[in-house]
């Protein structure tokens, strides 16, 4: 019962949010509107059994990337709304493109279902895999944090020169 | 001679001058002094010691009824409870995991940090719903600080969890029952407490209880007693972290154990914001530079040792 009312409220969560993110014409709100939908996300991850999933979630995602988008939000003055809409027909492809791409993978992709359903740590079998079969592209990701940062400062350092 | 010299009106005037610039100060320090004095004796206080004024307070802020702005009014609205309510999760989850359950998935302490990290949502959306510059810069300084303090924080934390092989709090304080990580980790308990002391809030540069320069200046009734809530149940939360973390828990001879747990708490508790009373406040460019040059290099470090130690 608890558990339904739950599922729904998580699910509930991230519809809602999604839909406020995309129909808002203020960035801000929108930003608040995708951390609601990422903790709905989050709580989702929970009853996959993914809980180290939904705690990172919660605190890369609806924590972290969220607070660094309404940082530079409020840094970049005030909230107003667009007089027009920008980029209606390009985004709309884009959107429609990516929707079709997922839709078809979701269909051709088999979900197999785990034969002992049993909770096993998801911490020590992800820290596992990642130092050892999965280290390139672990190592690549930060790879590209490192590049994101430097480009980072690089145009900041321009910006102070000109 | 001397008669007309003090005669002269050109030297009277220095002299009334000077006793103007004298008296001016003076009466300043006496009157700051008395009030202090008086504010802090005035029998008006419920309570022995006022040990009911919090109470009253409180009850004050609710009877208030709360101004809301025409336009953002929900953002306004929404800031102070996105700023509690992961921190009421927090609560939840530390106060009921010390008793591994059985949907116990071991990641406690990511969870406590994800809703921490969560929290400095609420100080943003005040930004934007009060248009007010002066709002908006504290309300900036609070959040960079906030994330600021928070990464040397997580790191110091690291290195104890490595030790214990755990990311849940009652396992880390049963690993401690011989001796505390204190004792193991001083460079890490000294990195915890010294980010924990740059975090703004109850800042030692506040001389009243609510500084001006607050993010939350615009808020009165129960919203600003929500955040105070919040304020308060942060501090508890790190002084309840840093107890199961540093030192021992809930171990301790004789007292329940409960009792132990309370007592490490609110001791660190009052160790820090006595140390914030006491220490000068740094400047907004000091603190960063201090978390960012001398704390996480030691954290690091500090991880680096631990990790050393515990494959050997």
């Amino acid at each position: 019962m608890i558990r339904d009312f739950a599922f729904f409220f998580c699910i509930a969560l991230t519809l809602t949010g999604g839909v406020l993110a995309v129909n808002t014409n203020r960035a801000f709100r929108s930003a608040l509107a995708l951390a609601l939908c990422l903790s709905g996300t989050a709580g989702l991850f929970v009853f996959l059994h993914a809980d180290f999933l939904a705690a990172l979630q919660l605190f890369l995602y609806a924590g972290a990337v969220t607070t660094a988008i309404a940082l530079a939000l409020l840094m970049s003055g005030p909230d107003q709304p667009p007089s027009r809409p920008v980029h209606c027909g390009a985004a709309a492809a884009v959107c429609l493109g990516l929707f079709a791409v997922l839709v078809i993978l979701l269909g051709n992709t088999p979900w197999p279902l785990s034969q002992n359903p049993e909770r096993v740590s998801g911490v020590e079998l992800i820290g596992t895999r990642l130092l050892t079969g999965a280290v390139l592209p672990f190592e690549l990701c930060s790879l590209i944090l490192l590049a994101a940062i430097m480009g980072s400062l690089l145009i900041v350092g321009r910006r102070k020169k000109s | 001679m001397t008669e007309h010299f003090f005669a002269s009106s050109s030297v009277k005037t220095f002299m009334f001058t000077g006793t103007l610039f004298a008296f001016l100060p003076a009466n300043v320090f006496f009157l700051y002094w008395t009030e202090i004095l008086f504010s802090a004796r005035f029998p008006f206080r419920r309570g022995r010691a006022g040990v009911f004024q919090p109470f009253w307070d409180f009850i004050k802020l609710f009877a208030k009824k709360p101004p809301l702005p025409r336009t953002k009014w929900l953002l306004f609205a929404a800031a102070p409870v996105l700023a509690f309510i992961p921190l009421l999760a927090c609560l939840a989850i530390l106060l009921f995991y010390p008793e591994p359950t059985t949907r116990d998935s071991g990641m406690g302490l990511l969870l406590i940090f994800a809703m921490l990290s969560v929290s400095s949502l609420g100080v943003l959306t005040v930004g934007q719903a009060t248009n007010n510059p002066h709002i908006m810069r504290s309300v900036i300084r609070a959040a960079v600080q906030n994330t600021a303090c928070l990464a040397p924080l997580l790191l110091s934390v690291l290195s104890i969890v490595l030790l214990a092989g755990s990311l849940q709090p009652g396992v880390i304080v049963e690993a401690q029952e011989k001796f505390w990580f204190i004792c193991t980790q001083p460079l890490a308990f000294t990195v915890f407490f010294c980010s924990e002391l740059m975090r703004p809030g109850r800042s030692s540069a506040a001389t009243g209880q609510m500084p001006q320069t607050c993010f939350y200046a615009e808020y009165t009734g129960p919203r600003l007693a929500l955040f105070l809530t919040a304020e308060y149940t942060h501090l508890f939360l790190i002084a309840a972290i840093a107890a199961s973390l540093f030192l021992g828990g809930w171990h301790g001879p004789y007292l329940p154990a409960p009792v132990w747990f309370l007592i490490k708490t609110y001791g660190f508790i009052f160790l820090l914001t006595g140390c914030r009373r006491i220490l000068p406040g740094l400047r907004n460019d000091q603190r960063l530079r201090f978390a960012m040059k001398i704390l996480i290099p030691l954290a690091m470090l500090n991880l680096l040792l631990t990790a050393l130690a515990v494959t050997l």
